[in-house]
């Protein structure tokens, strides 16, 4: 199955959408460096759902626009997308830095979402010491902490200049967004009691990217959250583990 | 042809060890201050300071200090430190600080109330250089590179608007908002001391330059290279009928003298080597941090970097040859020093006669003949 382009306009800028599959709308927000990437794990749930990838602003195709300038504005973007969308109840889906928008929504606005399903999220400051840093790593180094098995597939001379620049802009995006404080919202955790909705944690069990432990902190905040490790995948379990990963979710959506 | 002469120090560790590059990787950011020795550092501090006051007395036009955090490559994390204390020990030459990295500061008036401390106290002897800081600190601080640029641009108007425009005033942009703006003391010099942008060149820069007639300066990079800077923003002012005049040019360089070109070679081969080595051991992505310039320009960022790494190779002759230092007897640096001057027209020599690890006495000795016998020729040519 291939998922179909299918973009949005919301408020003056061209949002890149993908879309694939039909029944009840299942909302993905993707990680950091994954914008237009449709991988197997998503198609497993276009079999059950209308799966909805929208490219965040600044992280994909185009440039990040002007007023984009912290998480806020994405969390008023995504609202905006929402209305776009319909006035019912979403089942939303956020992939690590997706899961960190995904997850300011449901504490903003818990009441627009039926369900809520966070991989590996950013947001929250886990309780390591030291956090690795990937602003610091080029996109080898970058494979190399997040996945449990990198293949040998790296970046250098075959990467176009174009390809560079598109993600020196994503990268730079990201900093935007994520530097100071380091891809987490401090105040998150004191208000993420109010996502009472069902929520699944995945996380991958090799996760070296954001600790496993992480998952307690949300826990401890999240009343209807519960936690599924996966096995033998690092901090993108929906690409190391995509059958495992997907069978996960359409059990909690179920 | 006018040329004035800068004495510049970038106050660099002389003490990594041997085999630095094989065991660390990077001397900025991370290279922990666990070795940096204080008691070393006392001596080196004031052995430096002596270095600059004494460019005073050989008659420099001017000595000039720099802005780095967290670093072997330069112990000046406050230029203005340094700068005050070369207000004291200094009657005559101009003080460059080269410069403030306002981009880095919460509060750019802090930066305005000294460099005008300073201006008042020396009788308006002050250069005010302004830089971004460079990437690398921005992981020093903490601070989101992205905004870098805008943060430098804005600051540089609000310290402009604060030192000629009287107090107070409200300023609102995007990246500072002060309801009173009103900073004690104003500068002596009228319209404010000169402002200088040492840089690499960046297209931003140039624009800078040329539309607000401030002086660049370029850090040292291969002579060809450097004229090809300077030729574009003399194109630039052509363009916009902001002639460039050769006082807007200035090209900052390592510079050795000795007895004879194979001396000058052998004794301050290895140091200069320190400098573009040891010293310049840094991984790219800290160097060049998202955001810290244009997508475009990282593209172009990236190819030059990737041509940096080549010039941990050079040997001190190929550094000679390609222009990246002058190395030589008097005769032969004079000569050299004519020949650039002629093709790229720059009218300030910022000449680094301390780099690396090069020895007091070494530096002492190249200084006194770099002063006595290449500065009055040059000037008299």
């Amino acid at each position: 199955m291939s998922a179909k382009q299918s973009d949005l306009e919301i408020n003056g800028i061209t949002v890149p959408c993908l879309r694939g599959g039909e029944g009840r709308q299942l909302l993905v927000l993707h990680a950091e460096f994954a914008a237009g990437v449709w991988g197997r794990f998503h198609d497993l749930l276009a079999e059950r759902f209308e799966v909805i990838m929208p490219e965040h602003p600044g992280f994909g195709r185009f440039e990040r626009p002007d007023w984009l300038d912290g998480m806020p504005d994405l969390v008023y973007h995504y609202l905006e997308l929402l209305d776009r969308l319909g006035s019912g109840q979403f089942n939303l889906l956020g992939e690590s830095f997706g899961g960190w928008i995904a997850a300011e929504l449901a504490a903003l606005v818990p009441e627009r979402l039926r369900s809520l399903v966070l991989i590996a999220p950013m947001g929250v400051s886990g309780p390591r010491a030291q956090t690795p840093d990937i602003f610091v790593m080029n996109e080898a180094q970058r494979r190399q902490l997040t996945l449990l098995r990198p293949d040998g597939k790296s970046s250098g001379a075959e990467t176009s200049r174009q390809e560079l620049e598109r993600q020196a802009r994503v990268k730079a995006t990201l900093a935007r967004v994520g530097w100071n404080p380091y891809l987490h919202d401090p105040r998150l955790p004191h208000w993420l009691h109010r996502a009472r909705l069902p929520c699944l944690l995945l996380w991958g069990q090799a996760d070296r990217f954001i600790a496993p432990e992480t998952a307690e902190l949300w826990l401890q905040r999240m009343p209807n959250a519960r936690l599924r490790t996966v096995e033998h995948a690092g901090h993108f379990p929906q690409l190391e583990q995509p059958e495992e990963t997907a069978k996960a979710v359409m059990e909690f959506l179920a | 042809m006018s040329i004035e002469f800068y004495y510049f120090h970038l106050m660099p560790w002389p003490y990594l060890p041997q085999d630095f590059i094989k065991t660390h990787p990077s001397s900025w950011v991370t290279y922990s201050n666990g070795n940096f020795d204080p008691q070393k550092g006392h001596a080196i501090y004031n052995r430096y300071l002596d270095e600059l006051a004494y460019a005073d007395e050989l008659g420099f036009d001017g000595i000039c200090v720099n802005e780095h955090h967290q670093t072997a490559y330069g112990l000046m994390p406050s230029p203005n430190v340094i700068a005050a204390m070369l207000a004291q020990r200094t009657k005559r030459a101009k003080i460059a600080i080269l410069g403030n990295a306002i981009s880095l500061r919460d509060h750019p008036l802090r930066v305005a109330e000294e460099v005008a401390m300073l201006d008042v106290i020396t009788g308006g002897r002050i250069i005010s250089g302004f830089v971004r800081g460079i990437g690398l600190e921005y992981y020093s601080f903490g601070l989101d590179p992205s905004r870098s640029r805008d943060r430098f641009v804005e600051a540089l108007d609000l310290i402009v608007k604060a030192w000629t425009e009287p107090g107070p005033f409200e300023w609102r942009g995007k990246e500072y908002e002060f309801r009173y703006v009103n900073p004690w003391p104003r500068p002596l010099q009228r319209p404010h001391p000169p402002i200088w942008l040492p840089s690499t060149g960046s297209p931003e820069t140039i624009e800078l330059c040329v539309e607000r007639g401030y002086p660049f300066a370029r850090v040292y990079e291969r002579a060809d290279l450097v004229k090809q800077v300077f030729d574009q923003i003399r194109a630039k002012g052509e363009e916009r009928g902001k002639p460039v005049t050769p006082g807007m040019l200035g090209w900052m360089m390592p510079i050795y003298v000795a007895e004879s070109d194979a001396r000058a070679l052998e004794e301050a081969g290895k140091h200069v080597l320190y400098l573009f080595r040891e010293l310049s051991h840094r991984p790219f992505e800290m160097l060049l941090p998202p955001g810290y310039m244009s997508a475009a320009s990282m593209g172009s960022a990236m190819e030059r970097v990737a041509r940096r790494a080549g010039i941990a190779e050079l040997s001190a002759k190929e550094l000679v040859d390609l222009g990246f230092v002058i190395f030589g007897s008097p005769q032969s640096v004079r000569q050299r020093l004519a020949e650039y001057h002629k093709v790229m027209g720059f009218g300030n020599l910022v000449a680094l006669l301390q780099f690396g690890s090069l020895p007091a006495d070494l530096t002492r000795k190249s200084m006194e003949l770099f002063a006595s016998e290449v500065m009055p020729e040059m000037r008299r040519l």
